[in-house]
């Protein structure tokens, strides 16, 4: 580092001012600018004139670890929105086109929360659906509650996102309790079904702030003793992408349980438990997962090796089968955007169906008339994608129809296996040791 | 007198970055409350430079003050002003404890950066184990009315900024007279020759250590200020490496080792990549052109903006510049 | 935790072979470093870019990443020489944080870039032997990861042979210990420096082809593997490449112990704290020279 000496400033007084002047007109000409730019906003209140345009902000994480996720997410979000538009738009409303304004959160929780601001103060989105991270969900959801604008959480499922007392949040899909309900279920099933007790289990959990939130409710129903009651062996808690599982594995495979609970989220954590477990030679009887390993890419990047893992699932291709929305969904995705479908796709479709349907019986844009219509939704299970019998929304805005299946790889497929009346194959449990396979 | 004329430039420009708000859109003024906030870390973090070398593990102070001022709120409802204070005493008091071992002991120069890095890494992985601190789910805020004791504000962010700027002039103003005193002169002569500073009697241990510890506790306001306004700490996006280089990022844009480096680097920086998130926030090229515009700044302007314009302007450039050849292996430190 | 023979060497070969990794990617960062003085941040998405290299070969050609590996090698060594020429070369003999912005920059502009050319879904590459394993009693070693160790050894040797023997090689690390004197002598200094850049970033490229064999790419392949890089160069002395290499292995054994008998979120504490006492008590790093003023 050179010199500075310290007698005087580095600069000269002039030099000084002209910094100083530069500086601050080129940020209040950016703040003006910001403010001109943005697109000319109708009123929105009811007796407005007609409103040409409904504008939904979309955060998901476009960079980041996540990135294929809300790579997913966006391209859904703009794909229905061409599908309303060529459908009519928002007929109730005169034939409103819908328009998707897409922000990326970088999965930090302070861009989120500018971002939600900046759709709703800059863009004047009517509603928001968000955000993928429920640690950005909250900080977002705490700017719409603040501005009086419905937002819609499509994927997040920390328990606590419904527990802060939000008027105007709504979530369409489950919590952390919901579907940590959906694995002791499943097992109970799986004992019932096959006449194996279980015995033994094991929790592994990424240290992120989903994989602690599912494990925590994993630990709070195994000390009921009428959901749960096994014995723990081992719960193996782990770095997000560490660079290495053999140990971790091992861990595992000394502990011997009967069934693993498993949450990663990134895919190559998921691929690199798969291949580790392999490595060392072990496979429990169930090694039930959800997140990362439900992804057709992980399913592409392990091959066989995949086979009778369980998943926790919201989607499935099963699902193209037994109705008619998810196969033509499923199509029109698989055309215009050249991609597999996720759960996460599924539901900001499941979430636009919400906010399209809550839009047309509002018949307006009005806040509160658009959030009276949100509590007041009850869309029946054949308009959206998931097994579920519809969606409703409870006083604390959590849809009460929420919940989740279990699947199960089976060449090279993701089948439904509980509960049983979706069931497309029977269940494999034990599963087959890797020397059996 | 030289001093009455800065400090009106100062005083000039806080006032316009207080008005700023009464005009601006929502949006402007959150993109103004964090132009202030990492002026204020970045300034906090070039005090510890004054002294020493370079740290990129600031995140450690940032998240210590984030944490101290959120886990006494939320657990014992306690005011986040009281718990900025706590925020201090940990943070500098870890400061301390760090600092004198690895000065005492002789570690300097990259290893000593590489070791502040190792150390941020160590409270994060630590914080994300233990189940005090929340673990990975971090500390959730409860959303309460506006209120100043409780620091929280909702109907407007205006007011985040008013205390922004209160941090950032007493940021500025420890910055300035840390450079000005006796302290400044020991300082920098500690940074720039170690040896011979020794010899002349200046307690270089004391003065790295003490540069840091000031550096912390700052920073550590700083941590606590973004707990306040996001309402949600994770050990991932407060002590992140990300993080370090968010706060060192400013002053090297401003000009390392100024008062006024910080502040310019940060009211031109964060801007810009408010703009690029912005307008180009539904393409992940947003983040690729940050990358190319920090390598731009870095070849262009390497000096940072103060340096570069001192440099080309005769007077201060003089003193200011002493740009070591490629052959002289000056680059460590 | 239980610990047993087979399982104490199980880990030992486990963490051996991945301490071998280790090695590989910090000397060639060590290397950069002793020679240009230059710490490069974006040495861990250089590595997952040759990552990619190998996946693409691989998918496109079906090529399998160890046949490839002259190729990527050369191909990364080629980039590398370039980006020195182009970017590194305009700010060394700059303040430290002149240069880490450089390289953080350019961390930001490759990892992102990879997100918008190929999205960031993970990749694998299947090889053939991917799922053998060699069982000795009771100790079982996955052969893949046999192979990279010995692969990683041979590769160290000669890179060691080539420092040391050839005229390159003793310009490299003469340029590395006194860069005057080196120029005195006749070194043309500025190509050393792309040498070395290169010859740095394609250690990543051979660490990403072992890698390759066995473990899933994505875009942030090269943030995972960062931290512990940076404790193996500090650890081995900053420049000093045997020293890299020792650090490397050690590091991965001990990370491997720790997962297992602690925590597996302290394997990166345990490490890192013992970076922090070795430096405590030898402030240049296990092998390093002493520092000079």
């Amino acid at each position: 580092m050179r010199t500075i000496c310290t007698r005087k400033e580095a600069i000269t007084r002039i030099q000084a001012i002209i910094i100083v002047a530069v500086v601050v007109v080129a940020a209040v000409a950016g703040g003006i600018a910001w403010t001109f730019t943005t697109p000319p906003t109708p009123t929105t209140t009811s007796a407005a004139p007609k409103v040409e345009e409904v504008r939904i902000g979309i955060l998901a994480p476009l960079t980041g670890a996540a990135a294929y996720f809300g790579d997913g997410m966006k391209a859904m979000s703009e794909l229905l929105a061409k599908k309303i538009n060529d459908e009519g738009g928002i007929k109730s409303l005169g034939g409103a086109k819908v328009r998707m304004i897409v922000a990326d959160t970088e999965g930090k929780p302070d861009v989120g929360k500018t971002q939600a601001r900046r759709l709703i103060t800059e863009n004047k989105v009517h509603l928001i659906i968000g955000a993928l991270h429920s640690g950005v969900t909250l900080p977002a959801a705490q700017e719409s509650e603040r501005y009086g604008i419905p937002f819609i959480c499509d994927a997040s499922s920390h328990v606590d996102l419904t527990r802060q007392g939000f008027r105007w949040f709504f979530r369409t899909w489950g919590s952390d309790a919901i579907f940590a309900r959906n694995y002791f279920e499943c097992m109970k099933w799986m004992q019932n079904k096959t006449g194996i007790k279980i015995k033994t289990i094991a929790f592994i959990s990424e240290e992120s702030l989903f994989g602690v939130g599912v494990a925590t409710e994993w630990e709070k129903l195994n000390v009921d003793p009428e959901m749960g009651g096994y014995k723990l062996v081992a719960y193996i808690r782990h770095p997000v992408s560490p660079t290495d599982l053999t140990s971790e594995a091992m861990t595992l495979k000394a502990a011997n349980p009967d069934v693993v609970l498993s949450v990663q989220t990134p895919m190559p954590d998921a691929i690199l438990w798969t291949k580790t477990l392999k490595a060392v030679d072990f496979f429990p009887k169930a090694f039930m997962t959800t997140a990362g390993f439900i992804f057709p890419e992980y399913v592409s990047s392990v091959g066989k090796d995949g086979e009778y893992i369980i998943g926790r699932e919201g989607w499935s291709i099963d699902l193209t089968a037994r109705k008619p929305i998810a196969k033509e969904i499923n199509d029109l995705f698989k055309k215009e955007a050249n991609r597999d479908m996720h759960v996460y796709t599924m539901q900001m479709h499941t979430t636009i169906v919400v906010a399209r349907d809550a839009l047309e019986r509002a018949a307006s844009v009005d806040p509160e008339k658009l959030r009276q219509a949100l509590a007041n939704t009850d869309i029946p299970g054949d308009k959206i994608i998931p097994p579920w019998k519809g969606v409703k929304f409870d006083n604390t805005g959590q849809n009460i129809y929420a919940n989740n299946f279990m699947v199960q790889l089976y060449k090279g497929v993701y089948h439904a296996i509980w509960p049983e009346e979706i069931a497309t194959i029977p269940l494999v449990y034990p599963a087959p040791t890797w020397k059996e396979r | 007198m030289r001093l009455g004329r800065s400090t009106l430039l100062y005083l000039m420009f806080f006032g316009i970055v207080c008005a700023v708000p009464f005009v601006s859109s929502p949006v402007v003024t959150d993109v103004l409350i964090f132009c202030v906030l990492y002026a204020f870390v970045s300034t906090a973090w070039t005090i510890a430079v004054y002294a020493g070398p370079y740290s990129i593990g600031h995140a450690a102070y940032f998240g210590l003050g984030a944490y101290s001022t959120a886990l006494l709120y939320t657990r014992l409802g306690i005011s986040p002003w009281i718990g900025i204070l706590v925020g201090i005493a940990i943070s500098s008091s870890f400061a301390l404890v760090i600092s004198y071992p690895v000065f005492r002991y002789g570690i300097k120069g990259y290893y000593y950066t590489l070791t502040t890095l190792a150390v941020a890494e160590i409270m994060r992985t630590i914080f994300l184990a233990w189940d005090i601190t929340g673990r990975a789910v971090g500390v959730w805020y409860h959303v309460v009315p506006d209120s100043l004791w409780d620091f929280q504000f909702h109907t407007s962010h205006v007011p985040y900024v008013f205390i922004g700027v209160a941090f950032l002039i007493l940021g500025v103003f420890t910055s300035n007279a840390i450079k000005k005193a006796r302290l400044g002169l020991a300082f920098s002569a500690t940074r720039d020759d170690e040896d011979t500073a020794q010899s002349v009697g200046i307690n270089t241990l004391r003065h790295k250590i003490t540069a840091v510890v000031i550096s912390a506790a700052l920073t550590s306001i700083g941590g606590a200020f973004f707990a306040q306004y996001t309402l949600f700490i994770e050990p991932d996006t407060s002590m992140a490496m990300f993080v370090s280089v968010d706060i060192l990022l400013p002053a090297v844009v401003g000009g390392v080792g100024t008062v006024s480096g910080p502040l310019i680097g940060s009211f031109l920086l964060t801007p810009l990549i408010w703009i690029l998130r912005i307008a180009f926030g539904s393409e992940v090229l947003h983040v690729v052109i940050r990358g190319v515009v920090i390598i731009i700044v870095v070849l262009f302007a390497p000096e940072g903006i103060v340096g570069t314009l001192a440099k080309h302007s005769g007077v201060g450039g003089k003193i200011l510049s002493i740009i070591p050849s490629r052959l002289s292996s000056r680059a460590h430190h | 935790m239980q610990l047993d023979l087979p399982i104490f060497l199980n880990l030992l070969l486990i963490g051996l072979f991945q301490g071998a990794i280790y090695s590989l990617i910090s000397m060639g960062l060590t290397l950069i470093f002793g020679t240009m003085k230059i710490v490069n941040f974006a040495h861990g998405d250089f590595l997952m870019l040759s990552g990619y290299f190998v996946f693409w070969i691989w998918a496109l050609f079906g090529v399998d990443p160890l046949l490839a590996l002259p190729a990527v090698f050369l191909a990364l060594f080629c980039i590398g020489y370039a980006t020195e020429r182009v970017l590194i070369k305009r700010v060394l003999g700059r303040p430290t944080h002149i240069q880490m912005l450089m390289t953080l920059g350019l961390s930001l502009i490759i990892q992102n870039s990879v997100i918008v050319l190929w999205k960031a879904d993970p990749r694998f590459v299947h090889t053939s032997y991917a799922d053998l394993r060699l069982e000795l009693g009771a100790v079982a070693v996955p052969f893949p990861r046999l192979l990279s160790f010995v692969l990683a050894m041979l590769f160290a040797l000669t890179l060691h042979l080539f420092l040391l023997k050839t005229t390159y090689g003793t310009a490299i690390r003469g340029t590395g210990q006194d860069q005057e004197a080196a120029h005195l002598m006749g070194i043309n200094v500025n190509k050393i420096y792309s040498l070395s850049f290169g010859l740095g970033i394609s250690c990543t490229a051979v660490a990403a082809t072992l890698l390759s064999t066995y473990f899933p790419l994505s875009p942030f392949l090269g943030s995972s593997f960062m931290v512990i890089t940076f404790i193996v160069i500090v650890l081995g002395g900053l420049g000093n490449y045997l020293g890299a290499f020792i650090a490397g292995l050690i590091l991965g054994t001990i990370e491997i112990f720790t997962a297992y008998m602690l925590s597996s979120l302290l394997r990166q504490t345990i490490p890192l704290l013992i970076f922090i006492l070795v430096l405590l008590l030898k402030p240049e790093g296990l092998f390093g020279r002493k520092l000079r003023r």
